[in-house]
């Protein structure tokens, strides 16, 4: 298994580097060039690394959020100026006290099949998230719900705190107060799955059911319909969707960032997520436009904490130190990013003054070590899915810079089907990944470094009590100056502990052919189809 | 290429040595790479040590900048100077080309004299598998073997050895068959020598000739399967610095149409060593064809 996908994806890559050093004889490709006939209604999409399917409930990985926006739908989601928008959801409000959320859903929406979606697929789907015999990232998500603790220990078959009042209704009902439980459902985007269908799968395992490799029934605006090669998918307009699409069929292909920009060039792809250094490039293509927004993710390196490698948060400091991240993002990433120094880096109010600032110093690196007593022979993996280009260089220069103050680092690459491998077992000792939304609310923090999410977004096992204790403080505040007071005491114990490493925070940049019409950038790279349905031709 | 000219009267006073010697120098593009060859491994060795640059030092500071003071041909993506890692480049495709060649060589001389000695059922086997192997594309097998095994210096070097056999065997196995019905060999085998002495004194000093000349195209061969590789990521692992690691760079477009000093160099060093290593091949075999006369 693991030699099939590993090759065809080296062999993939064989025929793209022969298509590519072809110059202009590449029209004919069939493979990837479905997108560009003349007068049909098809666009083709690029996904920066393999999609593994459609199981929303499995730890998210960057292009199966993408391609869930295409298939499924969500209550809620980030807009593109950065807020928490609606989808099926038109409106929600909480409580005073924060203990009870309520969504009211459209009325208006019918699954792919026809069926009718109600509040009771919403009660059915989060039951599935917040069960963790499903094999749900999301229990811990949900863990503060009323009766999540019963679903868990098996004293009962569904959780009480969810609730479908009627059709349109959907309440959430928790024991402890958390104000910014609407951060939690829009990164990632929880998708709604079809109980008339997922209701008759069995529920132990269902994050891992092939049902969700192939799913026959979408909620969002193209669904599912073949996998045209492994790492391509054929999707087709959703004849049920509430409002009218633009396109017939939309054609989602894993390209490395060269591969991308050269079929964005040709016109074989419509849209592509573009690395920095090709900025410029881009800008001068005739029919492509780039988009950018700040970026509201990080590229950050995680240890997997219980490996105790990386146990002393000197050692963590110095690695800090020991990389000079102005540099990177001036010189390697071409300006486009910023630098910043905690995990959750808005908005303005949840960054208190006076963090320490982990510019590029060596000698101090080289300090923090020799306190530490740390041992130079120890090897240090950092790990890495390469392919894109941005990171493939980072990862180099962090590398090298390690190796500078007397740190054993040693660049792994890794396949995306090996990575959730590593993440499952909690084998890593430095992995490159960039994700998240964190300038909305300082609690989108909460889900990477509270001890009841470790095994979903927790991804580095980080656990420390003083920290649980405040961030569960800060979502039962609503009193605003109070919270702020909880955030500023988080945010320096994040700071100094560097649980998690934050190289830079991306802009966020991608490119479309001027055939596709209505795109429009989401600050979130992981949610660039959140309007999807907007999208058509023209041109 | 074999000269008409009468043999001179001092002709059988020159051991063949010289005279391969004699026919080698004459061919002046086989010199001519000879020459080159040496260069590129003195250079690989040697230069090094004089221009002092760390391959794998990054410069965050100054990244993809173009030729000049202090890096003569610039820095890459990592801001590593060009350079440095051409020279360490040279030496891995070196030491790649030559130790791929080397085990490939050695394989199908062995493996040759079995099958031409012996003949019959271990011929048939072996030669079958030689057309086995013949027959699949190397680089996608080997493709293949690295994806399983995971990309490493020795994984490249004995996947690329173990893939180029056949084409020594081929030479070896028909000279065999051929020697072994000479009246000599018979006869040696009369006097009760056994298989291995027949093939180790008698087999293997005539083979050894044509060998090098496969031999030596052999090591051009593993040089650009070993840039293939590499430039589709699954050659000698990063942060090593090899001709096609550096070469694929130029996978950007960006990087090939603006910054031609991050791929011109290596690509010019590949394209030079096949050829001079390809040069001397052709010298060598002029040289080794025993019906030239001079």
């Amino acid at each position: 298994m693991a030699l099939s996908k590993a090759a065809i994806a080296a062999l993939s890559v064989l025929v793209l580097a022969t298509a590519c050093s072809g110059g202009g004889g590449t029209t004919g490709d069939d493979d990837g060039g479905d997108g560009d006939g003349g007068n049909s209604r098809d666009a083709a999409v690029q996904l920066y690394q393999p999609p593994r399917g459609f199981s929303p409930l499995l730890a998210p990985i960057g292009p199966d959020q993408l391609i869930a926006q295409l298939h499924w739908d969500a209550l809620v989601s980030v807009t593109a100026g950065s807020e928490y928008g609606p989808r099926l959801a038109e409106s929600w409000e909480v409580s005073p006290d924060g203990t009870t959320w309520t969504f009211h859903l459209r009325d208006d929406v019918v699954w792919s099949d026809g069926e009718p979606f109600t509040a009771d697929d919403v009660v059915f789907t989060y039951n599935l998230y917040a069960n963790p015999a499903t094999g749900s990232a999301y229990a811990g998500k949900f863990a503060t719900v009323s009766g999540a603790a019963a679903l868990a220990d098996g004293s009962a078959d569904t959780v009480a705190g969810f609730q479908a009042p009627d059709d349109t209704t959907f309440v959430i009902q928790l024991d402890q107060p958390n104000v910014a439980l609407i951060d939690e459902l829009v990164q990632p985007t929880l998708a709604v799955l079809p109980e008339h269908v997922v209701g008759e799968l069995p529920v132990d395992g269902l994050a891992e059911n092939p049902f969700f490799r192939e799913p026959t029934v979408g909620i969002g605006p193209y669904v599912f319909q073949r996998w045209v090669t492994d790492d391509q998918i054929e999707f087709h307009a959703n004849p049920e969707y509430r409002t009218e699409l633009g396109l017939d069929r939309v054609f989602a292909q894993h390209l490395t960032t060269d591969a991308a920009m050269a079929q964005l060039e040709t016109g074989e792809i419509d849209f592509a997520q573009v690395a920095a250094p090709d900025v410029g490039r881009v800008e001068g293509i005739d029919g492509v436009t780039l988009h950018r927004a700040e970026g509201a993710g990080v590229m950050a390196l995680h240890t997997a904490h219980d490996s105790g490698k990386l146990a002393d948060p000197r050692v963590r400091q110095a690695i800090m130190y020991a990389i000079d991240r102005e540099a990177i993002v001036e010189e390697a990433l071409a300006g486009e990013a910023q630098v910043v120094d905690t995990l959750a880096h808005g908005p303005d109010w949840a960054v208190p003054d006076g963090l320490t600032h982990y510019g590029h110093d060596p000698d101090k690196a080289r300090e923090l070590l020799a306190e530490a007593g740390w041992d130079p022979a120890t090897e240090v993996r950092i790990e890495v899915v390469p392919g894109q280009r941005d990171r493939d260089t980072t990862v180099t220069i962090v590398a090298a810079q390690l190796q500078e103050v007397g740190i054993n680092a040693r660049v792994q690459n890794y396949q995306a089907a090996e990575l959730s491998a590593s993440l499952a077992d909690r084998d890593f000792d430095l992995l490159i990944s960039s994700y998240g939304l964190f300038t909305m609310d300082p609690a989108s923090m909460n889900s990477r470094l509270t001890c009841a999410t470790i095994g979903g977004p927790n991804i580095s096992g980080y656990c420390n009590e003083e920290l649980d204790r405040l961030l569960a403080e800060g979502i039962a505040t609503s009193d605003q100056a109070e919270r702020e007071r909880i955030y500023a005491e988080a945010q320096r114990i994040v700071n100094e502990q560097v649980p998690i490493f934050v190289l830079y925070v991306p802009n966020t940049l991608a490119a479309t052919n001027d055939r596709l019409q209505g795109f429009e950038l989401n600050p979130s790279a992981v949610d660039a189809f959140w309007n999807a349905a907007d999208w058509s031709l023209g041109g | 290429m074999t000269t008409l000219d009468t043999v001179p009267a001092d002709a059988g006073s020159v051991s063949p040595g010289r005279l391969a010697l004699r026919r080698f120098r004459r061919h002046r593009l086989a010199v001519a790479g000879a020459i080159m060859l040496v260069l590129l491994t003195v250079g690989a060795i040697v230069l090094p040590f004089v221009v002092g640059a760390d391959p794998n030092a990054v410069d965050p500071s100054a990244i993809r900048r173009g030729p000049a003071d202090g890096h003569p041909l610039g820095t890459d993506s990592a801001g590593r100077d060009v350079l440095a890692r051409l020279l360490a480049g040279g030496r891995v495709s070196l030491l790649v080309g030559l130790s791929a060649a080397l085990i490939a060589t050695s394989i199908g001389l062995v493996l040759g004299a079995v099958a031409g000695y012996f003949g019959r059922s271990v011929d048939g086997a072996l030669s079958r598998l030689a057309d086995v192997v013949l027959s699949f594309p190397a680089l996608i097998i080997i493709i293949v073997v690295v994806a399983f095994v995971g990309p490493s210096l020795p994984t490249l070097i004995l996947s690329i050895g173990l893939f180029g056999w056949p084409t020594p065997y081929r030479i070896v196995r028909g000279m065999t068959l051929s020697l072994r019905e000479q009246d000599s060999i018979l006869a040696v085998g009369g006097l009760g020598a056994g298989a291995v002495r027949i093939i180790r004194k008698h087999v293997v000093p005539v083979v050894i000739a044509p060998l090098t000349v496969v031999a030596t195209l052999g090591v051009a061969q593993a040089i650009l399967l070993e840039a293939a590789l590499s430039f589709l990521g699954l050659g000698v692992p990063p942060p090593t610095a090899s001709w096609g690691n550096m070469l694929n760079e130029a996978q950007s477009l960006t990087i090939l149409e603006s910054m031609p000093w991050l791929w011109l160099p290596p690509g010019i060093a590949i394209a030079v060593t096949v050829m001079a290593v390809n040069f001397v091949g052709d010298g060598l075999r002029d040289a080794a064809d025993p019906r030239a006369v001079r």
